[in-house]
């Protein structure tokens, strides 16, 4: 099954970063002769696919901020409003948006998760001074 | 050549007046490089002659004492009768790839891998709910799925296709019956207790998807309804494993996020400022959700059929949309719980 609204939002952009780290990881395991054929054979293809999606995740963002926002022309003197600033950057690079997004999403999870382990870790020690 | 019996393989057909489909499934199980040692159909009180055509067809029919009222219920009755070390369930219209289960038997290559599922693909592509589902099959099964196998964690072992080690199944009580999803519902549970899940991309699968609205809507609404009591259940016990925490956040983050997007925002921004340009938000997306796609279908020749069928996705996905606001309100905010099991077709 497959519930969700696949391509809409930050998920796309987590398997990416995903495929990222995990090229990485892969390349490293390589180098330290730790890694199989088959999983290189993984990680080289989702790159492949990954680098292709971000090649045109760029078009698209410069297309939407080119042709679409047509983002206003801003001086960035001192004394110019940040609120401006950040419009002016947002509207030239939109793919912000979902990265920030993402970023918090999982950075949330995590904070849960470590308060999830600590709970976890502090009833266990009770038990075992109990 | 003689063919080897898998001689520690079962299988499960749980069937509710398949008729139309259960001789093809038995057929391409008895095709297979590695057949099954027992093929099992539970006729759940169909009202057709599915366990007739299935017992013509030589295979052992059970039926129980009255109408399970669920395809889990259907094969946890089968599941008390099962002796081998490993118990695969097939929807009864789903065939198989003839070495499917070869493939998905060389998944179990450890003691503690409890389940392997495999690539799913509609087998007729010719309506837009079909089409629509063949691209969204595409492209989670070759770019999400590959990337969960490679950290061990796939999100759900495709209850349509999926074999199990049967200790484990047992110790679990089979299939649970408490949510609309028991696969994901079991894979979470998996999970919890530290065990492998496996996703094998060769073992192929191809499911009669729902042709019209009138299934495809008791699909979505099963599907989405089931995400959502899993995500009620599972919550704090997913939120303390590592990576599926993350994956569960975000698609439960899009599956809201964007169906509010869909369902409200984009129409009322367009109304509000009269500008058409907000409805590129439907689709900005394409070209990036596409290259997946397009890659898998060219690989499988099926490259035209991939172009065709991409708009379908997207009328798919808006109209899922609808459905998955429909259960976070029901199930969340109503505590109004979705129990009658309908069928997609």
């Amino acid at each position: 099954m497959n519930v969700g609204l696949p391509g809409t939002g930050i998920g796309g952009l987590f398997y990416l970063t995903s495929v990222v780290i995990l090229f990485v990881i892969e390349a490293l395991k390589s180098i330290a002769r730790h890694s199989s054929a088959k999983k290189r054979r993984l990680i080289f293809e989702q790159a492949c696919i990954t680098t292709a999606m971000i090649v045109a995740a760029i078009g698209v963002n410069y297309i939407v901020s080119t042709f679409i926002l047509k983002k206003a022309p801003i001086a960035y003197a001192p004394s110019h409003n940040p609120a401006l600033i950040i419009l002016h950057i947002l509207q030239s690079h939109p793919i912000l948006v979902p990265v920030i997004l993402m970023i918090s999403i999982l950075g949330l999870t995590q904070v849960i998760y470590l308060l999830f382990m600590i709970r976890r870790r502090y009833s266990q020690g009770r038990e075992r001074i109990i | 050549m003689k063919k080897t019996i898998s001689h520690d393989l079962t299988v499960i057909i749980p069937a509710y007046n398949e008729s139309a489909s259960i001789v093809d499934t038995i057929n391409s199980l008895k095709q297979q490089t590695k057949p099954p040692k027992r093929i099992i159909v539970v006729d759940d009180f169909s009202s057709d002659d599915t366990g007739k055509k299935a017992k013509a067809c030589g295979v052992e029919v059970l039926v129980p004492p009255q109408n399970t009222g669920s395809k889990a219920g259907a094969q946890n009755f089968a599941l008390t009768h099962i002796t081998t070390t490993l118990t695969m369930a097939l929807d009864a219209d789903t065939t198989l790839a003839p070495d499917a289960i070869e493939k998905l038997l060389a998944a179990f290559d450890k003691p503690n891998v409890a389940a392997a599922c495999g690539f799913v693909i509609p087998r007729h592509v010719r309506t837009l709910w079909e089409r629509g589902r063949y691209i969204e099959y595409l492209l989670a099964f070759t770019f999400y799925k590959p990337i969960q196998e490679y950290i061990g964690k796939p999100l759900i072992s495709s209850g349509c296709f999926s074999m199990y080690q049967t200790a484990f199944l047992k110790e679990h009580d089979g299939w649970p019956q408490r949510t609309m999803a028991e696969d994901m519902d079991l894979t979470w549970s998996f999970h919890q207790k530290n065990f492998i899940i496996r996703f094998i991309p060769e073992a192929i699968c191809y499911p009669i998807e729902p042709e019209n609205y009138h299934f495809m809507q008791k699909q979505l609404k099963r599907w989405s309804h089931g995400f959502v009591q899993n995500l009620a259940l599972h919550w704090k016990d997913v939120l303390q494993i590592q990576y599926l925490n993350s994956i569960v956040a975000v698609s439960a983050w899009d599956a809201l996020m964007g169906a509010l997007l869909y369902v409200f925002v984009l129409p009322l921004l367009t109304i509000l400022f009269h500008n058409p340009l907000f409805l590129l938000g439907y689709f900005i997306d394409s070209p990036i959700t596409f290259v997946p796609v397009f890659y898998k279908g060219l690989l499988r020749k099926e490259g035209i059929m991939v172009i065709v069928s991409f708009p379908c996705f997207l009328v798919l996905r808006i109209v899922n949309s609808f459905f998955i606001l429909e259960a976070f309100w029901s199930e969340l905010v109503l505590r109004k719980r979705l129990i009658a099991y309908e069928k997609g077709h």
